[in-house]
Formats: structure tokens, C-alpha cells, sequence
């Protein structure tokens, strides 16, 4: 069940096969025997999270549910949920108790999906280990002695030890991407002002971006479908059609240009990492896609410019 | 452009940090980074090229100015360690 797909997930919910409560339990439980060792939750609560589980045992039996209804979702600790202590890593925020819902948590309780908890990060996001959260590291379920990336180390953590179904994470410089391929999951940045940012508490507002990290590009683009959308709230949300970001998943790869930058392969790459990214490229290959050489000559430059862009 | 040692103490100072010689080597190391990193970008030739101010082509929306909010003092102080009289309490930091 914990290596179950969303949609799989779902279905099994809607086939009345599991109730919300009892997968919600199961998370719950799996939390409290692991978490103490890889510090993926800053908070868990298990009332909270079985009262939405029970509103949507509801929603599931009247058939009105939705691809995510009954699905716990762990939250990063960055998103205000009201009644939810909100830390985003901090002393400063260790006894805050959010007093309204944050956008994107406004989506996921409109979707009917379970929020199983907040997860740790580097404190106020800025970090890229994890290790500056107020509250202690988080390991990498692959490693305990290896960082999970950061900043959503935790929501990376919490879906590679399978102590969620799905996270939410935010990205202002890699803190989805860089996370996510530490601990072997997929994450996506969306582009910016596809997701609401009110109520996420900000970074660099004009390049904080929230997303989802899940176990495959599939779960992914089960949750974008929740998270996106037009907010009046946040003066920089996009004002576009809904897409269903899932309707390109069964579509053939052959034929795809696939771009890659020589200056991705330069110096710094270790041999095991580049090794790995030669395997993908293959498997592409045979899939039909086309591997394309290209040049980002600018690419050098991109740390400095984040870096002194970033904290302006 | 690096710092020295007497910027950083100056800094420290100013910030009201206690750092000891090894932390002041640190920070010292670390900011003038920063400024190689602004040097790095400087060194680009960047004639002809337009500003982008932003990503997105975005205008500011407006709207009609009328309240949209319910005031929510009593919820809001709620979780303040201390209040009196709907205002809150701080310890006092200016003798």
C-alpha cells in the first residue's frame, strides 16, 4: 500500500477497498515508529488528520469524491494551515499557530485530500541540506549519514521513507529540484505564478514557487492539478486556463527533441552521478526520443546571479 | 574587492555580534565572495541587451477599494505570548 501510485490510491478509496481513516492511520502509524530516527515532520497530528479523513470517508461514500480525495498529503512547513502550528524551520515561529489556510492548502481541502502533517526544512527555506532547520536535520532514508537536500528536506524525506503518499514543496533556487533528486524522487518547479503564493511565507517573493514531490511524474501531475489555479490574492498568480497537467502522461516519446547542455557536463559532475544521467539518456534513446547538443554559455554565471539576486 | 579584517569587526560591531577572531576569518572569507560573485557578473558584456525586470509579463491588477477583510483582532492575538487591551506586549528594549 505505502508503494501505492495516487491513482491507485484513489481508486482503492473509491472502491470502498480502504477508507480514508484507515489509510491515514496506517501513515500515522508508520510516522510515529520512523520519524523519531529520519525528522522528516515538524508536526503530526493525529486528530486533525483523522477528522479529514472521516469529512472524506464522507465525500467517498456520497461519490462525490475527487482523484485526491482521502489521500494524505504532508505539508511543508512553509504553508500556513489554519489551527496547524507553522514553523517554516524557525525558533522564532516555534509556537505559531497559523491562523488562516494558505492557498495551495485551500486546494488540497477543496480536492478532499488529508493533511498528514508539516514537514521540516531549512529554516525560513534558505539552505540547501536541511541541516539549519531550528528543529535538527533530517537524514535521507537512503543514508542516515547523507543530508536530504534542501530546503523541502523533509517533504523529500517523508516520500522516499514512504511516510506520505505526496508533499508539497516550495523552490525559490532548488529547494524542490535539488531535494528531490537527492533523495531519488520526483519533484517539479512550476513556472512562476502558476501556484499561488499567499500564504506561504516568502523567501525572494518574485522567485518562490511552490510544487510537488511525489514518487513519479504521474503523482506530480495529479497534485499540480490540485495546486494551480488563478488567486486574486497573490498579485503575480496567473490569470489562465486550468490545464490537466496529466494529459500528456500515456503520450509516446518518440519523435521528442530532448536538449542537453554541454555546460551540464562539465566540471564538478561526479563520475557516479554522470554515469547515472548516461543511463537515463540511453533509456531515452530507446525510447525514441532525440538527444539534441546544445550550448548555455551564460550557464556559469547563473549561481552568482541567484545568489546575489536571491537575498536582495 | 575583499574586505578586511577591521570591515568585518566594524560590521560585527554595527550588528551587534560577538565574534571571536576564527568567526571574523570565517565571515571575512565568505563576504568577500559576495563580492567576487558581483564581479563575476560585471566582467559580462552586457551592451545591447534589454532589462528584464520580470519572468512574466504581468500588469498590476487593480480593484475597487472596498474592504475585503473582517477584522480579526481577538483570533490574531490570540497566540501573542501577551496583550492587554487589544494591544500587545513586548518586553521594553529602550531604557
Amino acid at each position: 500500500m505505502f508503494n501505492s501510485s495516487l491513482s491507485q490510491l484513489g481508486a482503492a478509496l473509491r472502491a470502498k477497498k480502504i477508507s480514508s481513516v484507515e489509510l491515514t492511520q496506517s501513515y500515522l502509524d508508520r510516522i510515529a515508529t520512523h520519524n523519531p530516527v529520519y525528522n522528516a515532520y515538524l508536526t503530526v497530528d493525529n486528530k486533525a488528520s483523522l477528522a479529514q479523513a472521516a469529512i472524506a470517508d464522507q465525500l467517498l461514500a456520497t461519490g462525490s469524491a475527487q482523484a485526491l480525495t482521502g489521500i494524505p498529503i504532508a505539508q511543508k512547513d512553509i504553508f500556513c494551515a489554519k489551527g496547524w502550528r507553522t514553523t517554516c524551520g524557525s525558533k522564532m515561529l516555534a509556537d505559531f499557530i497559523a491562523p488562516y489556510d494558505a492557498h495551495v492548502i485551500e486546494q488540497f481541502n477543496r480536492a478532499g485530500a488529508v493533511n498528514l502533517g508539516k514537514t521540516n526544512m531549512d529554516e525560513f527555506a534558505m539552505g540547501s541540506s536541511n541541516e539549519t532547520s531550528y528543529f535538527g536535520p533530517v537524514r535521507n532514508p537512503w543514508n542516515q549519514n547523507a543530508v536530504p537536500g534542501g530546503s523541502s528536506g523533509g517533504a523529500a524525506s517523508a516520500v522516499a521513507a514512504r511516510l506520505c503518499a505526496a508533499a508539497t514543496g516550495t523552490d525559490t533556487g532548488g529547494s524542490i529540484r535539488q531535494p528531490a533528486a537527492l533523495c531519488g524522487i520526483t519533484g517539479i518547479k512550476p513556472t512562476y505564478g502558476t501556484v499561488s503564493r499567499y500564504g506561504m511565507i516568502a523567501f525572494a517573493s518574485s522567485l518562490d514557487q511552490a510544487g510537488p514531490m511525489a514518487r513519479s511524474a504521474e503523482d506530480c501531475a495529479l497534485m499540480l492539478n490540485v495546486m494551480t489555479g488563478f488567486d486574486e490574492r497573490d498579485s503575480t498568480s496567473l490569470q489562465r486556463e486550468k490545464e490537466d497537467y496529466s494529459r500528456d502522461l500515456n503520450k509516446p516519446l518518440a519523435g521528442l527533441r530532448i536538449g542537453l547542455p554541454k555546460e551540464f557536463f562539465a566540471e564538478g559532475l561526479s563520475a557516479d552521478v554522470g554515469a547515472r544521467v548516461q543511463e537515463a539518456i540511453a533509456e531515452y534513446r530507446k525510447l525514441g526520443a532525440v538527444i539534441v547538443g546544445i550550448s548555455l554559455p551564460n550557464t556559469r554565471l547563473a549561481v552568482p546571479v541567484y545568489y546575489v539576486l536571491a537575498p536582495a | 574587492m575583499s574586505l578586511s579584517t577591521a570591515d568585518v569587526q566594524k560590521v560585527a560591531r554595527l550588528a551587534r555580534l560577538a565574534m571571536n577572531d576564527t568567526e571574523i576569518e570565517a565571515a571575512r572569507t565568505q563576504l568577500s565572495g559576495i563580492f567576487e560573485l558581483i564581479a563575476e557578473m560585471q566582467a559580462v558584456d552586457t551592451a545591447g541587451i534589454a532589462p528584464m525586470s520580470h519572468a512574466q509579463d504581468l500588469s498590476q491588477r487593480l480593484r475597487e477599494d472596498r474592504v475585503t477583510e473582517d477584522n480579526q483582532r481577538e483570533l490574531f492575538q490570540h497566540i501573542a505570548p501577551q496583550v492587554e487591551d487589544g494591544l500587545y506586549l513586548v518586553p521594553q528594549v529602550i531604557e
